[in-house]
């Protein structure tokens, strides 16, 4: 029922859309129909997936190193209170530090090179993750602290069994926040300094002034967003907190 | 401190917000049940902690009054973060009534089996004492009697002292248990 609605819905903005389109100038909103006559050509010339496939590979290194320090950085920020009062406005300042002037400063320092590219997305997103996960981590239940350390839990028992558990939440928010923002932001990086991805190729579609295939390539990434949500994230999410649902009457099967 | 198998455990002066409520103590544990009874909000659960955090040379296991058991992992997997002595915690969990709760995770498992579960915890985590924190709150007198054959069992069967903090000491006359009585403000312990 969910997905019947899902699917009504988003037809009702391909209508919207259709209606909008109709009593504009098609220039520079094109109809449905011409954005997918341009998809349809830049799967046939192969270009589609050569740009995606950059872009997503730039967007998994990125985002997975971001994920790696914003993680160390929130749990460290999140368990010892000292780091906190002495980084955390650096974690603040760098959350609204623009994604432009990390981008320029990356480009500038590093040259128009992947590892800038990948490393001012790391930059820019690490520390919203890590903001995430000093969330989760200051809310920790103490009764299982305390059950670690009457028990004497070894380091990697307490990370494993306890923390990542009571984690969860908050790491499915910085995984899907961070994943939408993540993929924004590489194509800002494209467009300013990559050869490659569907940046490059909004900005050079934006100088011949085709609308339909700039929409085309961003449709095309929204839909791969929307597989991984769907097929990846959901699915391992559901798997992964179904003990939340113990205990509760709509679990009872009379 | 050990000594013919008697347990000698302290805990030092205890306060809260700067205001003294429990008076430093000792008691000797011999094996067996002992019970600590008291008013509510007396400084019963604030000893335990205490007896749990001050006597390092012991191998205290503190049961809490909520089972603080991992509720995103089955009971087998709770008991194996404790010991790897899968064997020893079966036959645990068989004397307990438990067995057939083995995949089962805690929120699918009544508050009586939790308490339970919780007590084969702390046994199979081979405690020198094993401290109960009003192990009787909130359960019915089925529930009770239960736990109270669970209790009997291990006092016949494992040698340790076993002290257990009860409001409700007369749950526990069956087990003909040696009673002190926390009381006074600051509190400290007497000998009924």
């Amino acid at each position: 029922m969910r997905i019947v609605e899902a699917c009504l819905s988003l037809l009702g903005l391909l209508l919207l859309w259709w209606g909008v389109s109709a009593i504009s100038d098609p220039l520079v909103l094109p109809p449905p129909d011409a954005v997918f006559y341009a998809l349809v050509t830049e799967i046939g010339t192969g270009e589609l997936w050569t740009h995606l496939g950059a872009t997503l590979f730039r967007v998994v290194m990125a985002f997975g190193l971001a994920w790696m320090v914003g993680v160390v950085i929130g749990v460290s920020l999140g368990r010892i209170k000292l780091l906190d009062r002495w980084f955390w406005s650096w974690v603040t300042t760098f959350l609204n530090l623009p994604a432009l002037v990390v981008i320029v400063v990356c480009y500038l320092a590093l040259g128009m090179t992947e590892t800038a590219a990948i490393l001012a997305v790391t930059i820019n997103k690490a520390p919203l993750i890590a903001v995430n996960v000093r969330d989760g981590v200051r809310q920790f239940d103490p009764k299982y602290d305390e059950f670690a350390s009457n028990y004497g839990l070894s380091f990697s028992q307490k990370v494993r069994s306890i923390w990542i558990p009571q984690l969860e939440p908050f790491l499915f928010t910085a995984l899907r926040t961070g994943l939408s923002l993540t993929w924004k932001v590489i194509l800002v990086v494209e467009l300013i300094g990559r050869s490659s991805g569907v940046g490059f190729q909004i900005h050079l579609y934006f100088q011949l002034f085709e609308v339909d295939v700039i929409l085309a390539y961003a449709l095309s990434f929204i839909v791969v967003m929307q597989l991984i949500e769907w097929l990846c994230v959901r699915p391992l999410e559901k798997y992964v907190q179904r003990w939340r649902s113990d205990g509760q009457l709509a679990q009872l099967q009379v | 401190m050990f000594k013919d198998g008697v347990v000698t455990v302290s805990w030092p002066n205890c306060k809260f917000d700067g205001k003294e409520v429990l008076q430093s103590g000792q008691l000797a544990l011999h094996p067996g049940c002992s019970v600590v009874s008291g008013d509510s909000g007396i400084g019963k659960t604030t000893m335990l902690r205490a007896i749990a955090q001050n006597n390092s040379k012991i191998r205290s296991v503190l049961v809490f009054q909520e089972p603080t058991l991992l509720p995103w992992l089955t009971l087998e997997e709770n008991l194996a973060l404790v010991s790897k002595e899968h064997e020893v915690a079966i036959k645990w969990l068989d004397s307990f009534g438990l067995y057939n709760c083995l995949g089962l995770r805690p929120g699918q498992m009544s508050l009586g089996m939790q308490r339970r579960a919780a007590i084969v915890r702390g046994l199979i985590a081979k405690p020198d004492v094993l401290l109960l924190d009003e192990p009787s709150a909130s359960l019915d007198q089925l529930n009770i009697d239960r736990l109270l054959d669970c209790l009997v069992e291990i006092i016949h069967s494992r040698s340790i002292p076993i002290l257990l903090v009860s409001h409700q000491i007369d749950h526990f006359e069956r087990l003909k248990a040696k009673q002190f009585y926390l009381g006074g403000s600051p509190a400290f312990i007497s000998e009924v």
